[in-house]
């Protein structure tokens, strides 16, 4: 969940929690339906690991929230996540077609 | 990195919690009107729309309660919760907190104050860096006629071993006795201790004032009397002022110069012990006669670092092997001659205590952790009793979603906290009692005084214990409360009976312990009776002793001036008005000094037959009558026994039988302690001499003045109080000869307890272990019936109405408790008397299984605990049967 956060804000830029849950709708064309609060555990081990930076903000409509954006080391992070996961979606791949 | 980042950010939460919460408040709140909005945009009500939002967010709380599990350390925030709801759960019942707390702090505060000694003189290391490396110099004697050790040695010695630089990189040696120090006109007591030259450097002291002994000091005999003092010493007697340097002080009659001060908190060879001034070796002749080359007196105690690089076996071998050729280096005449030298580990100090109080202190260790369980067991049962009325608590707080390792966590913070608050108390307890212990073992002594404080150790074990003592005792109920919780409603039959049986049987273990701690305490009681009520072949209610000397003891007193003095001294003390009988001896008896001789018999055919080493006392006129020993046969020493007229000697009942089995001793001669054919002119009865628990003695008594002796020990029978006769004797020796001292004035009663020491703290200590295991077996007893009528309200009321008598209920009750302690009672006999045989050795005249003591334990505890069974068990009498059976 971590890396898919960090990867939404990557792309999409700054958002709020609500914008990520419901990117995250969208992208998954509802396959993930999840209630929206499990997200902030999410959120907060990203910030507390410096990759993400939350701060207030105003909405298009005026409504006040937290907006997360990616910072500089979010970035490597990322970049260093996703060559891992793809190793291991990788190696998790080839031993499921071994199998069957 | 960024894990550490994370940790830094979750400790800084667990002070900002406030902050965290509002701002996640404030996210969720901002969160949900997003999504209302959205909804609302959808064409939705506000209010379906608010809804809406809700459904789609999901459980608010179990949002937070995630989030809060990310942000910080949940365990630690939670334990936090857990001491504020365990304090707010224990302070609803003060009562059983109470019990607890009391139980625990008897029970851990013991234990503390055991440990105290047992970490002071047992565990703890000299504050050397290399303490390891400290060994304690001994030596094994082997002669013809036997073998034995020693500790002390001459001087010539310690200069030949500080010459074996292949084993040792140092030796020191000392001596230490208590002086007189002279400052104005009060003579003060203080602990003197002669030292050699490098003895400071070899505990890398350094002065806190001027400058401390060293190698030059000790270098040529008599040549610098200078010595150092104490910081105690400096701030007690010289106000702390620094002209103290330089300045001479009088130290039993020799006049020395204070060079420096020790800084405060010394530690010498010893960590029990400590002197108030020390001296160079060399200053030995102006105190004591004879100078320190003497190769016949035994006096010094060593202490040697080994040589960098060399291990103790290593050390050992060569020094075994060095021996001869130290040996071959000494004196011809000297004492100890033939002596191997060895070596002992003294990384934890100078051997004065260890070897007698190891096994004293251990046995007590063992009693008090055997208190400490029969708390635990108390500690247990009121848990159990109250995780019991909890138990619907327990149920609504599973029932609502607490995890069972919470709540089992929950309990076990509450007995912590029960447990640290006993440990706390435990604590004031403990040094309280150390305190008095100390006091109680040091009271009368007369050379050595044991000094032992507590220190981070003892905190430390204090705090274990309690840790420790909360699991144990925690454990179980609160698994039991964590477990029992799944069914709500009634309370199991099954259930309550398993409950009672663990109850009980906890119980039991209490009772059988409290047999083992009691036991104890009977036979040490019954030993310590015996010694005080020991025939000591004298009388010693109301007797003084006092010994009275030239202040200067190097000073070379004529025997006849020295007479003239002392006799002139007598006669004025038995004027005074509180003084019945008085005499002079040398040495005083139950000191500790002690002079033997060798005993030649002529018998009528000229045969001689010699007895080695027979005890003797210088006796002066009226000894035996201010003593109260019987005169057998013959008559006593007289005044006409002067030192020109014939030679006198009086026996004891022991050695007249030994010497002349069947025959009359009076008239016969000896030659012996210094006299030439002496005459027997008398028979006294048996007594004892340096110990109470000595046997049957031969001994003899020469006439003091026939002994050119020049100082004594007065031995005085008086009326009323000692202290004021103390005085007066003060007063009387400073007009009649000012230049003698009085020191070590004790009365017979306090010489005696002095002996009996260790006897006294022993029974002191098992009879408070022993009373204290069975106040808690007890109070266990008590609870289990107390309970147990508290349960059975609705049977006995049911009983009573179908028409049981209230003895007949009482008897219910008390049968139970009753069942229990004679199973206790049964269990823990030949357990005690097991246990009892490892104190055998300590005891005087008592043996572990003689009845009449494990009589009066199983008397002693079953009366008890019958009491404690009855307290509650009347209770259930005073139920009334009408409302017993409304109330359920």
């Amino acid at each position: 969940l971590d890396l898919i956060v960090l990867r939404t804000l990557a792309t999409m830029g700054p958002q709020h929690a609500y914008g990520i849950a419901t990117r995250l709708q969208q992208v998954s064309e509802d396959l993930l339906r999840l209630n929206q609060g499990t997200l902030y555990p999410a959120l907060v081990r990203l910030e507390q690991q410096g990759w993400i930076k939350g701060a207030w903000g105003k909405t298009e409509n005026g409504r006040e929230a937290r907006f997360y954006a990616v910072t500089r080391k979010g970035e490597g992070a990322l970049q260093a996540e996703t060559q891992r996961w793809r190793q291991i979606s990788g190696f998790i791949e080839k031993l499921l077609w071994e199998d069957s | 990195m960024s894990r550490w980042r994370r940790f830094l950010a979750k400790l800084s939460n667990l002070f900002r919690r406030e902050r965290a919460e509002k701002d996640l408040a404030r996210e969720v709140a901002a969160h949900l009107a997003l999504l209302e909005d959205e909804y609302r945009r959808r064409g939705m009500s506000p209010e379906e729309a608010l809804y809406a939002a809700k459904r789609a967010y999901g459980s608010i709380e179990q949002a937070k309660e995630l989030h809060r599990d990310e942000r910080s350390f949940p365990w630690l925030e939670q334990s936090w919760q857990d001491v504020r709801h365990a304090w707010r759960s224990l302070s609803k019942s003060p009562g059983f907190v109470a019990v607890a707390l009391l139980s625990l702090a008897f029970g851990i505060g013991v234990n503390t104050a055991i440990f105290t000694l047992v970490n002071g003189i047992l565990l703890k290391q000299l504050p050397l860096p290399d303490a390891g490396r400290i060994v304690q110099l001994e030596g094994r004697v082997e002669t013809p006629d036997r073998t034995f050790e020693t500790s002390r040695f001459n001087f010539p010695v310690i200069r030949e071993l500080r010459r074996q630089e292949m084993v040792f990189q140092d030796v020191i040696a000392f001596w230490a006795r208590s002086a007189i120090l002279e400052i104005g006109n009060e003579p003060v007591r203080v602990d003197l201790e002669l030292v050699t030259g490098s003895y400071f450097s070899f505990f890398g002291t350094q002065p806190a004032l001027g400058r401390l002994l060293n190698e030059d000091d000790d270098a040529v005999e008599g040549a610098n009397p200078v010595c150092v003092i104490s910081y105690e010493a400096w701030q007690t007697y010289f106000g702390g002022d620094p002209k103290v340097i330089e300045q001479a002080i009088t130290i039993d009659g020799a006049m020395l110069r204070v060079v420096g001060v020790v800084p405060r908190g010394f530690v010498g060879p010893e960590l029990q012990r400590s002197a108030d001034v020390w001296a160079p070796t060399a200053i030995k002749s102006s105190i004591l006669p004879g100078g320190r080359e003497l190769a016949g007196m035994i006096w010094l105690a060593a202490l040697a670092r080994l040589k960098p690089g060399i291990s103790f076996e290593e050390a050992a071998a060569r020094l075994q092997a060095a021996s001869p050729v130290i040996e071959a280096a000494l004196p011809d005449e000297r004492a100890n001659k033939a002596s191997v030298y060895q070596i002992r580990d003294a990384s934890k100090g100078y051997d004065s205590w260890r070897k007698t109080l190891r096994d004293p202190l251990l046995i007590l260790m063992g009693a008090v952790l055997l208190v400490l369980l029969v708390a635990c067991a108390n500690l247990t049962n009121l848990l159990l009793a109250r995780m019991n009325d909890r138990r619907q608590e327990f149920a609504i707080k599973l029932a609502l979603g607490i995890s069972r390792w919470r709540l089992l966590r929950q309990l076990l913070v509450e007995s912590l906290l029960v447990a640290l608050a006993g440990g706390a108390a435990a604590l004031l307890i403990s040094v309280a009692l150390t305190r008095l212990l100390l006091a109680l073992f040091n009271a009368g002594s007369r050379y050595r005084t044991l000094e032992v404080a507590p220190d981070s150790t003892v905190f430390l074990y204090t705090l274990g214990t309690c840790v420790v003592t909360a699991l144990i005792a925690g454990l179980f109920p609160a698994w039991q409360a964590s477990r029992a919780g799944v069914h709500l409603g009634p309370r199991t039959m099954t259930h309550s009976r398993r409950q009672s049986y663990v109850r009980r049987s906890l119980v039991l273990v209490q009772v059988t312990l409290a047999v083992v701690l009691l036991f104890g305490a009977v036979l040490f009681a019954h030993s310590l009776g015996n010694l005080k009520t020991v025939d000591l072949g004298f009388d010693m209610d109301q007797v003084l002793t006092v010994e009275v000397g030239h202040r200067n003891r190097a000073r070379k007193v004529e025997p006849e001036a020295a007479a003239l003095v002392l006799d002139q001294l007598l006669a004025r003390v038995r004027q005074l008005p509180s003084v019945e009988r008085a005499a002079f001896s040398n040495p005083a008896i139950l000191t500790g000094g002690m002079i033997a001789s060798s005993f030649v018999i002529t018998n009528t055919s000229g045969e001689t037959t010699t007895l080695n080493n027979v005890h003797y006392l210088d006796a002066g006129v009226g000894y035996f009558s201010t003593l109260n020993m019987p005169l057998l046969q013959g008559r006593d020493f007289l005044e006409t026994d002067r030192p020109g007229s014939p030679p006198v000697v009086i026996v004891n009942q022991q050695l007249a039988s030994q010497a002349w089995p069947g025959e009359n001793p009076i008239g016969k001669r000896v030659d012996g302690m210094g006299l030439k054919s002496a005459e027997v002119i008398g028979v006294v009865g048996n007594s004892k001499y340096t110990n109470v628990r000595e046997d049957t003695k031969p001994i003899a008594f020469r006439a003091f003045a026939q002994s050119k002796t020049t100082w004594g020990a007065l031995q005085i029978r008086f009326r009323g109080a000692p202290q004021p006769l103390e005085r007066d004797i003060q007063t009387l020796v400073k007009s009649v000869a000012p230049n003698y001292q009085i020191s070590h004035a004790a009365t017979m009663e306090i010489l005696r307890d002095s002996l009996i020491a260790q006897d006294r703290l022993l029974t002191f200590l098992s009879s408070l272990f022993g009373f204290l295991g069975t106040a808690l077996a007890l109070v266990g007893v008590y609870g289990m019936i107390s309970y147990s009528v508290t349960r059975r309200t609705h049977e006995i009321g049911v009983r009573m109405s179908v028409g049981a008598q209230r003895g007949q209920v009482l008897w219910l009750f008390v049968r139970d408790a009753f069942m229990l302690l004679l199973f206790g009672v049964l269990l823990g006999t030949p357990l005690a008397v097991t246990l009892a045989r490892l104190l055998e050795a300590m005891l005087y005249e008592v043996t572990a299984s003689d009845p009449a003591n494990i009589s009066i334990t199983v008397a002693l505890l079953l009366l008890s605990g019958i009491l404690a069974a009855y307290l509650p068990g009347r209770r259930a009498t005073r139920v009334n049967p009408v409302q017993a059976l409304r109330c359920d």
